[in-house]
């Protein structure tokens, strides 16, 4: 039976829980990001550098390299969906993210595009109330993003950390997190969050590794046309992908 | 590959599912006309409202006490209203609540604003059909809602079949996700043979505590028949067709779906894999036997020659002739012909 109730009284329920706890992760983020950035002179600030430098220091990559690598990235995103079957928001939402990492720095960058998901994201439910179009929801969005980062740009006195890039990338993530949180519920939306981080992470750390600096200033064009042929090997694919060893398990042992 | 993959499944839709044809599924109304013209037994339209003008034209209070109203565009029964009842001021819907005819006019203003429909879309019509009941077989499986059939289909051949019980737990739903129990048929016996929940192996309705394994469906060979129509009545190659068994009308085909889940792999405890490549396999020869004949066939009419059908026959034939030809200094030593 399909039944037009929508909004069930637990739905709702469940809304309020998972906003709350949305709100408290944001609440712990934001310390972090303070302990991070705040350029006083504290005994937190002071201890942070000491551990691990410098936590707004950039990556410092020639304009080039950014451009040459994103074909890297685009192998890896291949490589994650048709081969190990995780999902992710977007198609190439991962490598564009890390693309927005790279301009900010190891550290801050991460940490700075999580963050303004974070306060997008808390946004969104409150944007909702107002019925906007799609357009002048995303629009809203990318503004609210803008005020969070200008406003951590300002308070943290670095303008560097803040780049024009990742904004409307952070804004499609936000609202396609909602999506998938109203659709599929909050398990499945935190599991393709931590996909899609995880992923950018690791295509960070793969492109601006010393060696592939290296090869990109040597032979430029090494990267990309390798990566074009990777790509249609793995776009070839058509053998199980990692995750769906689990999911047919029972499948597999019937056959 | 005994399994069936998403890499795979996606590979196999692009090269059989015609860009066309996915999107006429789509549409319900279309898609019923179509599967009517070759022979598919269908849900009957008792209205289809277009705009804004018809709508306000329609007789509501002309509808019958039982019907379903849905967007013709609609997503995963997204916008579907079920009335089994009149009541004072309007009808009653399965839920039990009143649906007056001012609200039923909201909701199909909201159908045709493309509210309920599948994304892209900025108008829609209502399509109003009458309700189905659930066979007597299967209501007495489940505690309500009403379950459906799967059968994934390769052109005409069908290769998987699954039934989906609504659950307490579904709320229902014939939906595996939401807690329905889906349950593998057997093509030749129209049996269960295997019932799945979530994903543990099950052998009675967790609900109604029927038993499930051997459980006959009605009508089974009429259900398959309709299957196997539907891909060549809407130009799908590969579809998994969603039927229903109406209590008095039978075997009805609901849906036709271009991009069939995979699930019904670990409800059968088989993969679709190995049959697709078997179904292609056999094709193939097929092709290749009636080719070699046409061939054979066009030689015969050129060349006068006439296709080979015993080749040690011809060979015997052959020998004899060369034999009684070639004498003398030529004699063989052994007869060809022994």
């Amino acid at each position: 039976m399909r039944s037009d109730d929508l909004t069930l009284p637990g739905d709702i329920a469940l809304q309020r829980a998972g906003y709350a706890l949305a709100a408290a992760l944001a609440a712990t983020f934001g310390a972090i990001v303070w302990a991070l950035f705040d350029r006083s002179d504290n005994i937190v600030t002071g201890t942070v550098i000491a551990m691990i430098g410098d936590p707004s220091r950039p990556w410092n990559l020639p304009g080039m390299h950014l451009l040459l690598v994103m074909p890297v990235g685009a192998s890896v995103v291949v490589f994650v969906r048709s081969v190990l079957g995780w999902k992710t928001f977007g198609l190439f939402t991962p490598m564009l993210l890390a693309l927005a990492y790279l301009q900010s720095g190891p550290i801050a960058g991460p940490v700075i595009s999580t963050a303004a998901i974070m306060i997008g994201m808390l946004a969104v439910p409150f944007l909702k109330l107002l019925s906007l179009s799609r357009v002048g929801f995303l629009g809203t969005l990318i503004a609210i993003v803008v005020s969070a980062l200008g406003a951590m740009a300002l308070e943290f006195d670095q303008p560097a950390l803040v780049s024009a890039f990742p904004v409307v990338v952070t804004a499609l993530i936000v609202e396609r997190w909602w999506n998938d949180y109203e659709a599929d519920g909050p398990k499945k939306a935190v599991r393709m969050t931590i996909a899609t981080l995880g992923v950018a992470l690791a295509i960070q750390l793969l492109v601006a590794a010393p060696p592939v600096v290296r090869l990109a200033a040597e032979v430029p064009l090494a990267l990309p046309l390798a990566s074009i042929a990777l790509m249609i090997v793995l776009g070839r694919y058509q053998g199980l992908r990692l995750s769906e060893l689990a999911r047919f398990r029972a499948a597999q042992q019937g056959a | 590959m005994a399994i069936l993959g998403m890499n795979r499944r996606n590979a196999l839709i692009a090269r059989l599912n015609p860009r066309e044809a996915i999107k006429g599924v789509n549409q319900k109304f279309e898609t019923k006309q179509r599967l009517a013209a070759a022979g598919v037994p269908v849900p009957p339209t008792l209205a289809l409202i277009g705009d804004e003008a018809k709508s306000a034209a329609f007789d509501y209070a002309s509808l019958p006490d039982a019907f379903a109203i849905k967007p013709n565009r609609g997503r995963r029964g997204e916008g579907v209203i079920l009335v089994d009842g009149r009541v004072k001021g309007g009808w009653r819907k399965l839920s039990g609540e009143v649906l007056t005819e001012k609200a039923l006019r909201a909701h199909v203003t909201r159908i045709l604003a493309g509210e309920l429909s599948l994304e892209g879309g900025n108008s829609d019509a209502a399509l109003i059909e009458p309700l189905i009941r659930a066979h007597p077989d299967f209501a007495r499986m489940v505690p309500f809602g009403l379950p459906d059939i799967r059968i994934i289909c390769l052109g005409d051949v069908p290769l998987m079949a699954m039934t989906r019980l609504p659950t307490q737990e579904s709320g229902g739903r014939a939906n595996l996700h939401q807690g329905a129990v889906g349950a593998a048929i057997d093509f030749r016996s129209g049996t269960i043979f295997r019932a799945v929940l979530g994903q543990d192996e099950v052998f009675e309705h967790p609900s109604t505590n029927v038993a499930l394994i051997g459980a006959g469906l009605p009508f089974w060979r009429e259900t398959v028949a309709a299957a196997r129509r539907c891909s060549g009545a809407l130009g799908l190659g590969y579809v998994g067709v969603d039927l229903v068994i109406d209590a008095t009308r039978g075997v009805q085909v609901l849906e036709c779906n271009a991009y069939p889940g995979l699930e019904i792999q670990n409800v059968n405890g088989a993969g679709l894999g190995s049959r697709i490549a078997l179904v292609e396999r056999l094709q193939r020869e097929r092709a290749r036997a009636a080719r070699r004949a046409g061939t054979e066939a066009a030689h015969s009419r050129t060349a006068g020659m006439r296709p080979v059908k015993d080749p040690r026959a011809a060979l015997r034939d052959a020998g004899r002739r060369i034999a009684d030809r070639v004498t003398g200094a030529f004699l063989l030593p052994v007869s060809l012909a022994a």
